[in-house]
């Protein structure tokens, strides 16, 4: 086996790449047409259209990074609290309206000892 | 017989011999049969009113099972019948709730806001602050409507299920309803009677959805008021603004018409595949527009629930659908239940290919006729639709007629395509996503590499 060529492995690396980006370019340009009467349909229409969304992605994080906000992500621990406040609160409204039943049951009794 | 046995039974018999007159005894189109027999059982259910109101209801959810033609017919079904004195509510809002009215609201109206079959709703005033389940207090004073369940209602209700079941059964209708699954259908039909009964439900399902949709400052559902909510009692927040059969033109200049038809689809997808519970009765009454440009969720008599599962696969189907990818629609509907058999599946998936490019090509789509074409398509087909799957199909439909009735030109499956991307995109970072499918994927890589 010939000795490692560096140059030749960073060139192959290079090509891989350059082919790979020549393709999502091309993807994401007809995931762009998609919104269009262009739009073929089948399998590749879908990829092609999710690459048009991860391009629109990207601008974003460009965008969030040059703006110095890109640590704003939401805490899935607010979502959770969220849902915990929500189940007690349900909990309540379901107490305030058993009460209300007790309440009329205590109505009826004390008509009937009347 | 009895009095009511006797008026259903020459309801239904009077419409299928107006149907067979009118469509000259079979010979004109069967399209036109269709219809007009739909028409025909759609004015005999108005004519007998109670269950037969609920059981049109459901019919016109369930296309897979009963076809668009009566399925459409009976969307148009008007639950609305004479008021009932308030007197008869008064007694049931204090047997509920154990107080005279004057003590339990500030003030109550005797003239009814609504009546339909099951029940009838008033205006009235709150007489003391009360905190929601979610949201802001609502103040001493706040405006509210109360929902009563008729006197006599469940019972009427209860009775005609009975006679439906006995004429259900009878060699007649067997021979009119051949392929419907009588029983089964009237035991689900019960079953969403009886939780339409315990106005509590509807509340709960509304808190729910107050709170799914609380980062959403466009859509308002109304707040619950559980002191003054019994099984047949539900007080809740009024709502102001136009229902949506109601809008005319001039409302509609007033409000961002495009904004909210684009707004009111997305929260449905969001309710579909995000929240695993939707509002399965949406039509224009049941919403509202209000004047500072929301939407406002009213009636949550009938929910579809979902699971984890389910939502990933209608992303994927309604992915096939929006990019009119045949072969995914079929693949991860046969996971929601619909199963083509090995025989057929080159005939559906060709079919479905070419109904796709008619309906949902040529940048403009039209939903409804392709999910009726759709549901069509797989009866032809002997496949059997699950009744979930059908709600659905029907639901989304349903969502494409009143987003168009805000604004006309509105193109339901250009919201739904950004939408289902993000979705599929969302899952595939799920680590145990990623671990099902990367051999797949280093397989098919190193094939193609290597080939």
């Amino acid at each position: 086996m010939a000795d490692f060529d560096p140059m030749k492995f960073f060139a192959l690396w290079m090509f891989t790449h350059d082919q790979a980006d020549d393709l999502m370019i091309q993807s994401v340009a007809r995931g762009k047409a998609v919104a269009g009467e262009g739009m073929s349909g089948g399998p590749d229409a879908f990829t092609d259209g999710f690459m048009a969304m991860v391009a629109e992605e990207k601008a974003r994080l460009k965008d969030q990074i040059a703006s110095g906000h890109a640590d704003d992500v939401a805490d899935p621990g607010d979502e959770k609290l969220e849902e915990v406040r929500f189940e007690v609160a349900e909990l309540r409204g379901r107490l305030d309206q058993m009460q209300t039943t007790l309440d009329v049951i205590a109505a009826h009794l004390t008509a009937k000892g009347a | 017989m009895s009095v009511r046995s006797g008026s259903i039974t020459r309801a239904l018999l009077g419409a299928a011999a107006r149907g067979v007159v009118r469509s000259r005894f079979g010979l004109v189109s069967t399209a036109t049969r269709r219809a007009v027999f739909a028409t025909e059982w759609r004015r005999a259910f108005e004519q007998l009113g109670g269950a037969f109101i609920k059981l049109g209801q459901m019919v016109s959810v369930r296309p897979d099972e009963f076809g668009d033609e009566l399925a459409g017919e009976m969307e148009r079904l008007r639950d609305q019948v004479a008021p009932v004195p308030f007197s008869q509510l008064r007694t049931v809002i204090e047997e509920s709730l154990g107080a005279p009215v004057e003590s339990l609201y500030a003030s109550i109206d005797e003239t009814p806001l609504a009546s339909a079959s099951v029940a009838q709703v008033h205006a009235a005033v709150l007489a003391a602050p009360y905190r929601p389940v979610w949201g802001e207090e609502l103040p001493s004073g706040a405006e509210v409507v109360v929902k009563v369940i008729r006197p006599g209602a469940a019972d009427a209700l209860r009775g005609d299920i009975v006679e439906a079941r006995r004429l259900g059964s009878s060699p007649l209708m067997r021979l009119i309803l051949k392929g419907v699954d009588v029983g089964s259908l009237l035991d689900e039909f019960a079953n969403s009677v009886e939780r339409e009964l315990d106005l509590r439900v509807e509340g709960r399902v509304a808190d729910r959805f107050a709170f799914d949709f609380r980062p959403d400052p466009k859509i308002v559902v109304p707040r619950i008021v559980w002191t003054r909510t019994a099984p047949r009692v539900l007080t809740m927040e009024r709502m102001y603004g136009w229902r949506l059969s109601e809008l005319g033109e001039a409302e509609l200049a007033g409000v961002d018409a495009h904004g909210l038809a684009v707004h009111g689809a997305t929260a449905f997808m969001r309710q579909v595949m995000l929240y695993g519970r939707y509002h399965a009765d949406l039509h224009p009454s049941n919403l509202f527009v209000t004047p500072d440009n929301r939407i406002a969720y009213l009636d949550f008599g009938i929910v579809g629930r979902l699971t984890d599962a389910e939502r990933g696969d209608i992303a994927q189907v309604l992915a096939g659908f929006v990019y009119r990818d045949a072969d995914r629609a079929l693949r991860y509907s046969a996971n929601l239940g619909v199963i083509v058999p090995p025989d057929r599946v080159d005939t559906v998936r060709r079919e479905l290919g070419e109904l796709l490019d008619r309906t949902m090509g040529g940048g403009s789509t039209d939903f409804r006729h392709f999910g009726f074409g759709f549901l069509g398509l797989l009866r032809r087909n002997g496949i059997a639709i699950p009744g979930g799957y059908g709600l659905l199909v029907k639901s989304l439909a349903t969502v494409e007629g009143v987003a168009r009735r805000l604004y006309p030109d509105i193109d339901i499956m250009e919201v739904a395509r950004p939408f289902v991307t993000r979705m599929i995109g969302d899952s595939i970072g799920r680590p145990e996503k990623l671990q099902q499918r990367i051999p797949a994927v280093w397989r098919a890589a190193m094939r193609e590499l290597l080939a």
